[in-house]
């Protein structure tokens, strides 16, 4: 009795936690608007929204200690020409704060993927505390989000190398 | 120690119930070999997925073989023993977990959506979540180091146990 009785009190707990962690969430979802942030560029330079409006991008939030995003920015690398050809810009941001792990830093993680991370439409830069809050809420390391010419949100995802055909159909439909 | 160990193997795969034993060690070992082609290139595509097999390399390949006959010699030398080693089952176990916990936390979903369940706030799961992931993505070969060891230990008690095994029940009969 003793046992089933703390068993419940535990999954009632549980339960209480998950809803009051999904309450305090505001999610983004597909056919929302993306936020209109202004992300630091690694350069020093920022990408403003006017500078993404009318492009379809791919807004991509990254940890540096992530072994998945480094294999995605490598897939990501082996497309950069197409996805140029097709007019999708890249904005890859490091996570605030790398989500509390003590990464490689964004400045190595590029340097790593080689000469086309260096490409035109590739920005890369590093999200505040709010816009990761407003961007992936739920702390996930590998995070993307489609976002069309129009400014609207078609499809979020993670892990480019495992959805690459996802992202290859969004370029293909974008031009 | 070796000598032993050749015993345990020897009474196992050549002795009365050899066919047994060796389908469990190839039958097994060939599925478990399996589950860790997919398993231990997953960290690099952030879950078990068959697009994982595109990022095996031949290391990798070395040790999905390692672990998966490694594990099915262990079934199968524990299971020709008159009594079973808890030893080598509990190392055996300890190699299996160590191995799925860098391709299972390391770049997923899991161990956030465990915080949040736990009832953790956006912003601590945010500040903390790296602190756990980035140790199985950073340290991913000496998990996968220890789990090697694990098995080879699990393999070595498995076949110590097995000969043991056989020379008491020699003496009985």
């Amino acid at each position: 009795m003793n046992i089933l009785y703390r068993f419940s009190l535990i999954s009632a707990l549980c339960i209480f936690g998950t809803a009051l962690a999904t309450a305090k969430t505001q999610e983004l979802t597909v056919g929302n608007r993306a936020p209109a942030f202004a992300y630091r560029e690694l350069n020093g330079e920022v990408v403003r929204p006017a500078d993404l409006r009318g492009h379809p991008y791919m807004l991509w939030l990254v940890a540096s200690w992530c072994s998945s995003c480094e294999t995605g920015s490598s897939v990501v690398a082996a497309h950069i020409d197409m996805l140029k050809q097709r007019n999708v810009r890249i904005v890859e941001l490091r996570l605030a704060n790398d989500l509390g792990a003590q990464g490689p830093g964004l400045q190595a993680f590029q340097r790593a993927i080689g000469l086309k991370a260096f490409s035109q439409n590739w920005y890369w830069g590093e999200a505040s505390l709010q816009q990761t809050l407003v961007l992936d809420p739920h702390g996930y390391p590998d995070i993307y989000y489609l976002i069309a010419a129009h400014g609207r949100i078609v499809a979020i995802a993670g892990n480019p190398a495992a959805s690459w055909s996802r992202i290859e159909a969004f370029a293909v439909r974008a031009q | 120690m070796v000598g032993q160990v050749a015993r345990g193997f020897s009474l196992t795969f050549t002795g009365s119930r050899k066919t047994g034993a060796l389908l469990m060690l190839f039958v097994g070992g060939a599925g478990a070999t399996t589950f860790y082609l997919f398993l231990l290139p997953s960290p690099a595509v952030g879950g078990i997925s068959p697009v994982a097999l595109h990022y095996l390399t031949p290391p990798l390949t070395m040790l999905a073989i390692l672990f998966g006959f490694g594990l099915s010699a262990t079934l199968a030398l524990n299971f020709s023993a008159v009594k079973r080693s808890k030893a080598s089952g509990a190392a055996g176990l300890g190699g299996l977990l160590t191995s799925v916990l860098p391709a299972s936390l390391c770049c997923t979903s899991v161990v956030p959506s465990l915080l949040a369940l736990a009832g953790a706030s956006a912003p601590t799961i945010i500040g903390s979540t790296g602190k756990i992931q980035s140790i199985f993505a950073l340290h991913e070969n000496v998990f996968l180091g220890a789990s090697l060891t694990a098995v080879l230990v699990a393999v070595v008690l498995a076949a110590r146990n097995a000969a043991s095994s056989c020379g008491v029940t020699g003496q009985v009969i």
